[in-house]
């Protein structure tokens, strides 16, 4: 079938967002294709959180359109959205519901009436994807920061989402933590899903992007695709 | 060093006199014609110290939609009175039970627009106006941490419902039973990280030697203008009349 907009997976028009009387987007354009590894850098409060926001429809802009997969953002809902996109928020602590890491793995699927057996089969899977067999039954409020982040990459790869949006994921992990975080994001991007993660890590950045975005005052400065 | 507060400012002492006022009234008086007396007088108040209340309708759409169903549900609950409806002998609504709804609305409107004119304060002017008022620091200070903590609380509990649904969760189409146990595990999160944020907060203070010297000081002086004293008049006088029109 014949795509109606275009081939990027997900498609920002003529945008135009404000917080109040600030002005942050205006007239603001930008795509991001599929099966590659897009960075966002830039200073804070030049809209990199907001621009993520918005395409996942947790904010509506004033003016102009976001499209995922050639699908209008604002005639979805947000459940609709999150079942394309993952979204990995900066504290994981505020997507983890469950009480231990295996509550956590089944909660979103438990509501969505999902058999236990399947549910089972799926949970199992993950824990051994994300090396998460040894934590499954510790409580989540317990888990560090690094493990928290892992579960909540874990729940969001259940739903086998076609693009995964990382709001700076490297906040507060260590070096060692890093590493292990590089590893995952580098299989996830080899099994073929497209990724736009916010960082100011530029070190992290410059390892797995295919392109890099630098914003400033809700303006692109600089769009490169690395070699 | 002081600081006193721009002239154009109002004083916070008299918003706290205002709002004392106004919610009084609300509770003392049973009467829909009086308690409407009431509300105008608040609103004129509100819009007066110009707090912008489109915003505050759009923000509290939810809250007055509860509002709704809770007067529904007192209405129907309520066999005191004439019959108004009923359906096959079971009587859905009476007279009386209607005007108890109507006051209970006309009463929560007041209380929440009077409550709009301390938001017009910063929390540092509202706290000197409480300790002016001969309330213990201690006191005065946890009621304005706790009207801080209103916001952070609610954009908790709008982070979490989005939290919720991008995981792909569609909570419009849950079963009511689903809906209230989705309710009851998300609320723990947003308890626990409130209670975790109040006690960082605690440590913080104390970090900074609060309760070090037993007489506070602080950088804002409070001056009552001729402004202020024009309002404390008006509203003692709109006070005083409606409750003598209303008990004599």
């Amino acid at each position: 079938m014949k795509k109606l907009i275009n081939e990027k997976f997900i498609n920002i028009s003529n945008l135009t967002f404000s917080y109040k009387k600030n002005n942050l987007f205006n007239d603001f354009n930008l795509s991001f294709d599929n099966n590659i590894f897009t960075s966002i850098i830039g200073e804070n409060g030049s809209g990199k959180t907001t621009i993520t926001k918005l395409i996942c429809g947790m904010i509506t802009p004033k003016n102009g359109r976001v499209f995922i997969d050639n699908r209008d953002v604002s005639k979805m809902s947000l459940s609709e959205v999150g079942n394309i996109i993952g979204y990995l928020f900066q504290n994981p602590e505020k997507q983890i519901f469950g009480e231990s890491v295996i509550d956590e793995l089944s909660f979103a699927m438990k509501f969505n009436g999902i058999s236990i057996d399947i549910i089972n089969g799926k949970v199992e899977h993950i824990l051994k994807k994300f090396d998460l067999e040894e934590i499954k039954d510790q409580k989540c409020h317990l888990l560090s920061h690094g493990e928290k982040q892992r579960v909540a990459l874990s729940t969001i790869f259940l739903k086998n989402p076609k693009y995964l949006i990382l709001d700076e994921p490297t906040t507060g992990l260590d070096v060692v933590r890093k590493e292990i975080l590089l590893e995952l994001l580098n299989s996830i991007k080899n099994d073929g899903v497209g990724i736009l993660m916010i960082s100011h890590d530029l070190e992290f950045v410059d390892k797995l992007s295919d392109r890099i975005i630098m914003l400033e005052n809700g303006k692109v400065i600089k769009d490169e695709y690395c070699s | 060093m002081s600081i006193v507060l721009k002239k154009e400012n109002i004083d916070p002492r008299v918003k706290i006199f205002i709002v004392m006022c106004i919610s009084t009234l609300a509770i003392l008086i049973n009467d829909i014609k009086y308690l409407s007396y009431v509300l105008s007088i608040s609103i004129i108040f509100t819009v007066g110290f110009k707090v912008n209340l489109y915003i505050v309708i759009k923000k509290f759409k939810r809250l007055f939609q509860m509002i709704f169903i809770i007067v529904i549900i007192q209405s129907i609950f309520n066999s005191e009175g004439a019959i108004l409806i009923s359906v096959f002998k079971i009587t859905l609504l009476t007279d009386i039970g209607l005007i108890k709804g109507i006051e209970y609305i006309l009463r929560m409107l007041i209380i929440i627009s009077s409550a709009l004119i301390l938001s017009t304060s910063s929390s540092v002017v509202l706290l000197q106006g409480l300790i002016k008022c001969k309330i213990p620091y201690e006191l005065a200070f946890m009621v304005c941490i706790g009207l801080r903590f209103i916001p952070i609380l609610s954009e908790e509990i709008k982070d979490t419902f989005i939290a919720i649904q991008i995981r792909g969760i569609d909570i419009k189409k849950l079963k009511l039973k689903k809906k209230l146990e989705l309710v009851s595990i998300t609320l723990m999160p947003v308890v626990i990280s409130t209670i975790d944020k109040s006690k960082k907060l605690s440590a913080s203070i104390e970090s900074r030697g609060f309760r070090k010297y037993l007489t506070r000081t602080s950088i804002y002086e409070l001056k009552f203008s001729l402004k202020d004293f024009i309002l404390i008049f008006s509203i003692i006088a709109l006070s005083s009349l409606i409750v003598f029109s209303y008990f004599i």
